[in-house]
């Protein structure tokens, strides 16, 4: 049984695409889409306030 | 504004960039999906977080109409853009979940008890919008809508937190099977599955909290 667990293959993992270094592409597409989206809800909120105070 | 949305942001951002970026158990089938627990189940903790907020401002509508006062009809405004935005994270949870599905267990659907309880639990919160919008006289409609909240929500408790745990489940949590008891050992990934659920959560109230000031101004 434990020989058996020993034999098998190890899971694959994304370690080549990690050590070639393209993984910050994603993160930098992510970033960019995190930030917009952040950015829009700041706006909207401070809209709204604004709003708020004109009524 | 107000401390806690820019928290939620930041939670969020640090788990994206933490989930992809932090070690993650080696597990055979999930392989690197297993980083799909920071992303997807969030949406789940956020929809549950924001029915309960509907069912909180639904109980509230019902006890302001107490003593012969009139009924306070903002709690209802609040209660359906809550459990508006709370379906908007079920369909996230959902999509994503189907995806990850398909890449784990070989398909986008399967009949789960899981999965169709999500489904049911959507065919329930799509009747309340249904009910408060057949209502014209506005407190009817809120006092209706409320009663049928507060059945909706423990129709949602059942179908999925409690029947799917009791039969075979492929999903992890049910049917026996550990939610992410085989990984959450993993301080690791707590580290960025909590603050994943605590940003997502916070960002989906401040989003819903957003709609009720917009229906504010336009009523």
């Amino acid at each position: 049984m434990t020989s058996l667990f020993l034999q098998a293959p190890p899971a694959e993992m994304a370690d080549l695409f990690r050590s070639e270094g393209k993984i910050y592409v994603v993160l930098a597409v992510l970033g960019i889409l995190f930030v917009g989206l952040a950015a829009y809800l700041i706006w909207m909120d401070r809209r709204l306030a604004k709003l708020e105070k004109q009524k | 504004m107000k401390a806690w949305k820019l928290l939620g942001l930041a939670l969020v951002g640090y788990s994206l960039y933490a989930g992809l970026m932090f070690e993650v158990p080696r597990l055979v089938i999930l392989n690197e999906t297993i980083r799909n627990l920071y992303f997807h189940v969030p949406m789940w903790f956020t929809m549950i977080a924001l029915l309960g907020g509907s069912l909180a401002y639904s109980i509230r509508l019902l006890r302001s109409g107490d003593a012969g006062q009139a009924l306070d009809l903002d709690r209802d405004r609040q209660a359906k853009n809550f459990a508006e935005v709370a379906m908007v994270f079920a369909l996230l949870g959902l999509f994503t979940g189907m995806v990850w599905a398909k890449a784990t267990w070989g398909a986008y659907w399967t009949a789960d008890p899981k999965l169709n309880g999500t489904a049911v639990t959507l065919l329930i919160y799509a009747a309340y919008f249904v009910l408060r919008g057949s209502v014209d006289d506005p407190e009817k409609k809120a006092r209706l809508g409320a009663v049928y909240n507060v059945f909706a929500f423990v129709l949602m408790i059942v179908f999925i937190g409690i029947l799917p745990r009791m039969t075979d489940s492929l999903h992890p949590g049910n049917g026996g099977n550990p939610a992410f008891g085989n990984y959450d050992l993993d301080n690791g990934m707590r580290l960025v599955f909590y603050p994943a659920v605590l940003g997502w959560i916070f960002t989906g109230w401040w989003i819903a909290t957003l709609r009720v000031r917009l229906a504010r101004l336009n009523s």
